[in-house]
């Protein structure tokens, strides 16, 4: 049998793994035993003694329950003794999607966890939560820990505003896929509780890859992925750019800044020939008063995109001797996205090396570097915004000018007018998207190193001691320019801002751990360790304005540099315990407590303990299996409580570079300037009483085989989480406009199900399909007395908000007003009236997620394809608000003939009593004007809950075929093995969604969802691989 | 145990305990100079005025007109409670009223008296703005975390307290080598550079502009405004400019929506236009531009030249020379009308000043329009008056001219024939602003009761405050 682990005494750093041909060699002592493991079989044990030479056979089963797993700070424990829930994915090499992001590997695999994608921009964060979002106002993600040592996951954005700038990176991005051998969800606070304070969203476990003893391996994976936008808007190709003037339809071009396309039928006008700066066949004219030359709709979303294209080579050495044993990979992974230009380059080496010094001590270390470079695109809510630009342009102007994409780009004269200005569809306001990508990039560059050291000493059979010391650092420059004459910042006088952040923390870990048995039907197990984290993080900000030459991007440049700078610290101590007690093997019973000292507390509560509990009761191994159903029942239930501490720098109130503001449309600026500095009082109030915020976590679950055919995993769970730490709004009246504060309650609860079947299992084929099911209700049920919502991010009309007795982040925004039994109100033009109170209009979080996984083996070819159903979660489309309001939507075409329409609603009689609506409207008659259309009628983005649309979806998210040719079939092959893979990823997408891809956030990884604002679309890409192992 | 490891735990442990300063932000002071709150007080004042308010003001009194987006809502009175969230609190308590509430407070502690007496004539000034927008407000209740729903005050008491706040920073500029010593401020006072005697004739100014407010409340109002005006300290130079900067950091704010991300969405309105082209007034090459692209006329061209006001360095007064002096006339008018046509007269000459035009250019205009001539009655006196003020304060105080609009009715404005989508449902030219909808969110009982408290109890634009009633 291929790839069965065979380990020295249990010891994961002691093992290796069978070959093609079912033989490995091992470096064992007579008095060692040898343990055999390999998922669906029956662990199998060798006491070695003097023989060099065994053979061994594996009984299957379809239970992995006696493994032993990973769990919090690196423990190990059967897998059937566990009191929570537990999921583990392993990465293999063939089933592992193209993505550069390490969180993708979650993407509908297990319960509980959800996964967004924020854009397809190479390098855009991907965020991920566990169990719901928790926390009002602090980080929502999970800890992420690698082999033992946690490490930043932050999303910094690139703008203040996290509607506007760039796609930002999640800090995992910089962490080779390749290298990570399996992944350890913990969900529950009760399981996480070791890890303390951070891990209070959960703690997502990686492993890396290790060596094993043995001879040495040599891997090689090449492979190559294609990208294209999986999903766009629909446009008009009717009409032309302009709008009604005195009541006819008339042709505006760029010349006249015109934003409409609310002008002329297209096929009623021809060019004019005459020298016109924005297009080369001259400007629109009625048919029969030009040259002859018909108008034209350019398809400019085909043009725009390209093949985005990936390539990834990745090649490690692994192997073990006399009780050492090493990892060692180098990988580069370069891609470039659907939008020219745009690209991430990564790379990286690592190297892990285990040394057993004597029976007794064991020491190992690990170092991992990246270096990350990105090329980004603007987005979003910015008049520089790519997808803004391209989709608000109008039918009649060819953005590439004749050319596509790259072409259109190294062409600068397609952008770029004599004068050197833009040749833009509208350029006095929106910058051309070609424009943006060449004149406004954004350029950075990530150096980050992971190393660690531990030290482990058995002192006996039953008691050891682990030190781990772990450091992560990383330093980032980034570069934003706006040239002259791109429409930010004002005046056009063009802008560089510089940022350098450095991160580091240190993180040490020394626990004692124990296991013995005083009798026979009694096991006694646990550890007891003290941590200690301390973090820094510094920010220099240097801002320039009016640069002197164009497309020269150094900060010397500009006439005017301001530079600011921020700091963070913490630092976290702890003492934690954790001890199980098994008996029978039948009923276990888990206490684990951590006490934390934080520094971002105030001194009198910065020590705060909680506990955790839990119980399991494994009723097969009480009962005779056959008076029950299943071969495999186990049910157990636990609670536990998690602390998390403040934000840094909450206790004191500060006085800041004073910050003129006041208005969102006019540029907000901050002091020195009228060459002096000023301060005011930070506008967020401080508290020097917080107290640590509370998660109390309460789950019950069942695990069950049945005939070794289907396992089941079902979790109940709720967590509720008080005393959260937020900014709470207060009226600005108080001088503040918010002040930290513990307050507020949430609730998430739930059902997670895990299940797989393996539906045929023959020695030649097999297929095994998997299934997870996750079901959140998430509820705010506090907020602050009399602070009725929280604005978590989004636009000035629309954002995502906390708001009593709502799920979290809910959508509020404009609404119709309405009478008490929900009929509109229409106004004396005949339409709706718009409420002057904002209110909830979405809620974006899923109803529930299923993904279903199917693997198919047939002797050396493997298919496996994942299908995610993703149920409910509303997404605000304002970029079709948009979209719409301009005339370039295609439901704008379609509707504009319409006449005499009457809404169905009522109109409020001046006595207090509702009539029925009569009166008749034109959705788009240019003899009443501009102003009259129905799109005109709210503003830019029209009434928010016309907007909200259900983001409900299938989607076939991978699918990957392959195939292994290994020696014994072709014996002159200069390789072990080669494995050909081929997959496709969002291959298939069906959704009622009008916009781009609904997995998106135009807020990125943060804790406002549900908005998609001329965001970034996501991309559907088909990729091929092979894996050489020599 | 080897002893090494039980030190080492213990060593570990120690660890835990004292964190020492790590929680505090060594980027950011908890402590500020007085010479450091003074330029953030008046540079958002400064700002508040050119920012929101000048546009909205400016549509509602058809000296702008919005061709799209939010100013073309507004121009439409399409106006949403959201709008003023940011004014409310960034511009007004957060911001400019917050550091003048500390100016006060620290300049006491400190025994700084003219700083004191300078955040009372900003704070005056706020406090103006905000119940000229709103009528009632919070404010003596404000500025402090122990009250997180202050009750809003009756525009009467906050009127009164606009003059309180006056006469006690008057109190404070004469208060020096009395019990202490003082030394003014310096380059930190961005708009006289610590020159007190032109702190004094400015406060004197804002007194006779905060009497004249009250023409439809106080029938003897011209008289506090006389009062006023006879006083010698008026005789410096005491226009209170503030230079706005030629970068983009510091830079006007009315230059700065004209070039930004909503540029080519306000314009000048054609009433005003055909008013300036009636009258053949020079002031117009210096108030306009006519831009090519959109064939309409604007405040800017490119923030470095063209119209004026719409300069990133424009110098714009917090209460002009030219705004007295037609306050001036107004109030003569009731007393000597020959004293007011020629304050009258001085108005416009001033207005043409200001505007570096030269005297022959101006001329033909001071002719024909900086009289009373043809005119019979009070009334119409009355109104060429404001007519002509509602001229000459174009852009740079844009809240005068809607109060004087509300309290004379002048000049006589055809509103658009637009509810605003329920925001003005009889269709009169705006009254008020719209109360924040962040304020229903954090402070509703307060803002309910004064909604209901005031005018017809909607407190939609079409409501009426009671200065004005």
């Amino acid at each position: 049998m291929v790839g069965v682990n065979v380990r020295v005494n249990e010891d994961v750093l002691r093992g290796t793994v069978s070959n093609i041909n079912g033989e490995f060699e091992i470096f064992a002592f007579e008095d060692d035993t040898l343990h055999f493991s390999f998922i669906g079989y029956d662990d199998a044990q060798y006491i070695v003694g003097n023989t060099s030479d065994i053979t061994l056979a594996m009984e299957e089963i379809a239970s992995t329950l006696n493994e032993v797993v990973v769990t919090a700070v690196g423990i190990k424990k059967r897998k059937n003794y566990l009191t929570h829930s537990y999921n583990r994915i392993e990465v293999r090499e063939e089933e592992r999607n193209h993505s550069a992001n390490a969180l993708n590997l979650l993407s509908s695999k297990v319960s509980g966890v959800f996964v967004n994608a924020t854009s397809g921009s190479p390098g855009a964060a991907v965020m991920l939560r566990l169990r719901g979002n928790s926390s009002f106002f602090s980080n929502n993600a999970p800890l992420i820990v690698i082999d033992g040592f946690p490490v930043d996951n932050s999303t910094t954005s690139f703008s203040h505003d996290l509607a506007e700038g760039v796609d930002a990176s999640n800090r995992l991005l910089d962490i080779n896929p390749s290298d990570i051998d399996e992944i350890v969800v913990l969900k529950g606070p009760s399981a996480s509780v070791l890890y303390g304070t951070r891990a209070s969203n959960g703690a997502v476990i990686i492993t890396t890859k290790q060596g094993h003893e043995g001879p040495t391996v040599v891997r090689f994976t090449t492979g190559i992925t294609f990208d294209s936008v999986n999903k766009l808007p629909e446009l008009q190709s009717e009409f032309a750019q302009g709008r009604p003037v005195n009541g006819v339809l008339k042709w505006r071009g760029a010349d006249k800044n015109e934003r409409n396309s609310w002008g002329p039928r297209i096929s009623s006008l021809e060019f004019d020939g005459s020298p016109y700066p924005y297009d080369k066949n001259g400007r629109l004219v009625s048919k029969g008063t030009g040259n002859g030359v018909p108008a034209r709709a350019y398809d400019n979303l085909g043009k725009f995109f390209k093949t985005g294209i990936t390539t990834e080579n990745h090649v490690s050495i692994s192997g073990g001797k006399g009780g050492m044993d090493y990892y060692f990979s180098a990988n580069r992974l370069n891609q470039n996205g659907v939008i020219p230009r745009s690209s991430f380059i990564r790379s990286s080496l690592k190297g892990t090396v285990n040394i057993k010094i004597n029976s007794k001590v064991t020491v190992g270390s690990s170092l991992y570097y990246s270096n990350s470079q990105a090329y980004r695109v603007q987005k979003g809510s910015n008049t520089s915004g790519v997808i803004l630009g391209l989709l608000r342009n109008s039918p009649t102007f060819d953005v590439g000018d004749g050319l596509r994409s790259d072409e259109a780009l190294k062409n600068e004269s397609s952008f770029v007018l004599n004068d050197g200005t833009q040749r833009a569809y509208r350029p006095n306001s929106y910058d051309s998207p070609l424009w943006s990508i060449a004149k406004n990039p954004t350029t950075d560059e990530v150096n980050r190193t992971l190393g660690g050291a531990w030290w482990k000493v058995e002192f006996t059979k039953w008691l050891s001691f682990t030190c781990k010391v772990g450091m992560d650092h990383f330093s980032e420059s980034r570069n934003s320019a706006f040239d002259v004459y791109s429409n930010k910042p004002e005046g056009k006088v063009g802008e560089i801002i510089d940022t350098f952040s450095q991160y580091d923390h240190i993180n040490s870990e020394n626990f004692f751990s124990f296991d013995f048995q005083p009798t026979k039907e009694l096991e006694v197990s646990g550890v007891l360790g003290h941590n200690y984290f301390t973090q820094r993080g510094t920010t220099d900000i240097l801002r320039g304005t009016a640069l002197r030459v164009p497309g020269f991007y150094d900060i010397s440049n500009a006439g005017n540099v301001q530079a600011t700078s921020t700091a963070q610290t913490r630092k976290i101590a702890g003492l934690y315990t954790d001890m199980n007690i098994i008996y029978k093997e039948a009923l276990i019973l888990n206490l684990s407590g951590r006490n934390d000292w934080s520094s971002t507390l105030p001194k009198d509560h910065s020590s705060f303990f909680y506990p955790s509990v839990g119980v399991a009761l494994i009723i097969s191994n009480l009962v005779k299996l056959d008076k029950i159903f299943f071969s495999y029942l186990k049910i157990r239930g636990s609670a536990g409580i998690l602390g998390n501490d403040a934000p840094a720098f909450s206790t004191i109130n500060y006085y800041e570079p004073t910050r003129i503001s006041g208005d969102p449309f006019v540029r907000a600026y901050s002091f020195p300037t009228f060459n002096v500095t000023a301060r005011e009082l930070s506008s967020t109030a401080s508290n020097p009483d917080l107290r640590a915020e509370k998660t109390t976590s309460l789950e019950i679950g069942v695990d069950a085989e049945i005939e070794k055919r289907v396992s089941l995993n079902v979790t109940l769970y709720q967590k509720n989480s008080v005393d959260q730490i937020l900014p709470v709004q207060v009226t600005g009246v108080t001088g503040f406009t918010s002040w930290i504060v513990n307050s507020g309650e949430i609730r998430n609860r739930g059902i997670e199900i895990d299940m797989e079947v393996g539906l045929i299992k023959k020695e030649l084929f097999s297929w095994v399909s998997q299934l997870n099911f996750h079901k959140n209700d998430n509820r705010v049920l506090r907020l602050y007395p009399g602070s009725e919502s929280f604005v978590l991010g989004g636009t000035i009309s629309t954002q995502s908000r906390l708001v009593e007795g709502e799920p979290y982040g809910v959508i509020y925004g404009s609404k119709f007003q309405r009478t008490e039994s929900g009929r509109l109100i229409i106004g004396d033009g005949g339409y709706p009236l718009v409420d002057q109170e904002l209110g909830v209009i979405g809620n974006p979080n899923p109803d529930w997620l299923l993904g279903v996984s199917n693997t198919l083996k047939y002797k050396n070819l493997s298919l496996n394809f994942l299908f995610d159903f993703r149920r409910g979660g509303d997404i605000w489309n304002g970029t079709q608000a948009v979209l719409d309001n301009f005339g370039v939507s295609k439901n704008t075409a379609e509707l504009r003939n319409v006449r005499g329409y009457i809404y169905d609603g009522v109109r409020l009689n001046s006595d207090g009593t509702y009539s029925e609506n009569d009166i008749p409207v034109d959705f788009a008659n240019p003899e009443l004007g501009l102003g009259s259309y129905r799109w005109q009628q709210y503003g830019l983005v029209g009434v928010g809950e016309e907007y909200v649309q259900d983001a409900s979806w299938i989607r076939l998210r991978n699918v990957n075929l392959s195939y292994m040719i290994s020696k014994t079939q072709f014996a002159k092959m200069p390789f072990e093995s080669v494995t050909v893979t081929a997959s496709a990823h969002n291959l298939l997408l069906i959704t009622k969604y009008k916009g781009i891809d609904p997995e998106t956030n135009l807020l990125g990884d943060s804790n406002g969802f549900g908005l998609d604002f001329f965001n970034n679309p996501n991309t559907r890409s088909f990729g091929i691989k092979m894996n050489f192992i020599f | 145990m080897p002893k090494i490891w039980k030190f080492y735990i213990v060593l570990s442990l120690f660890n835990s305990c004292d964190f020492g300063e790590a929680n505090r932000d060594p980027t950011r002071e908890t402590t500020a100079l007085l010479s450091q709150l003074l330029p953030s007080a008046q540079t958002q004042l400064a700002h508040t005025r050119l920012a929101l308010p000048a546009r909205m003001i400016g549509a509602f009194v058809q000296q702008f007109r919005g061709i799209d987006d939010q100013v073309r809502d507004w121009t439409n009175y399409d106006v949403r409670a959201i709008d003023f969230n940011e004014l409310w609190s960034e511009g007004l308590y957060a911001g400019s009223m917050k550091d003048c509430k500390l100016l006060i407070e620290m300049g006491i502690e400190r025994r700084r008296p003219y700083y004191t007496g300078i955040g009372q004539v900003l704070l005056a000034q706020n406090l103006a703005l905000v119940t000229s927008f709103w009528g009632d407000a919070p404010f003596s209740e404000a500025f402090s975390l122990d009250n997180l729903s202050p009750k809003y005050d009756l525009q009467k008491d906050l009127i009164d307290t606009i003059q309180l706040l006056l006469d006690a920073a008057l109190v404070n500029f004469e208060e020096t080598g009395v019990d202490f010593s003082d030394t003014p401020p310096k380059e930190d006072d961005l708009i006289f550079n610590g020159n007190i005697e032109q702190w004094i004739g400015a406060t004197l100014a804002l007194k006779a502009r905060y009497y004249s407010w009250l023409s439809k409340r106080d029938v003897n109002y011209y008289n506090n405004v006389l009062d006023v005006l006879s006083k010698s300290e008026l005789e410096v130079n005491w226009e209170p400019n503030f230079v706005f900067s030629s970068s983009l950091i510091g830079a006007n704010p009315l230059a700065l929506f004209g070039g930004g991300g909503r540029a080519g969405t306000l314009f000048i309105h054609e009433n005003f236009i055909n008013l300036l082209e009636a009258k053949d007034d020079p002031r117009k090459d210096k108030y306009v531009y006519y831009d090519p692209v959109n064939e309409l006329y604007s405040f800017y061209k490119d923030g470095v030249s063209g119209p004026i006001w719409g300069r990133n360095d424009a110098s714009v007064p917090l209460i002009s020379t030219v705004e007295l002096k037609f306050i001036e006339a107004e109030a003569w008018l009731f007393v000597n009308e020959a004293i007011a046509e020629t304050r009258f007269y001085e108005a416009i000459e001033l207005s043409m000043e200001q505007m570096n035009l030269r005297p022959e250019e101006y001329s033909d205009y001071l002719n024909q329009h900086a009289s009373f001539n043809g005119l019979s009655t009070f009334d119409s006196k009355f109104e060429r008056i404001i007519n002509e003020k509602y001229i000459a304060l174009f852009a740079q105080a844009e809240p005068e001219i809607w109060v004087d609009y509300r309290r004379t009715g002048y000049p006589g404005l055809i509103p658009v024939n637009s509810d605003g989508n329920g925001a003005n449902p009889t269709r009169i030219v705006p009254r008020r602003f719209l109360y924040p909808s962040e304020e229903a969110l954090t402070n509703r009982q307060n803002l309910e009761s004064a909604i209901k408290n005031q005018g017809n109890g909607t407190a939609l634009l079409d409501d009426e405050i009671w200065l004005f009633e």
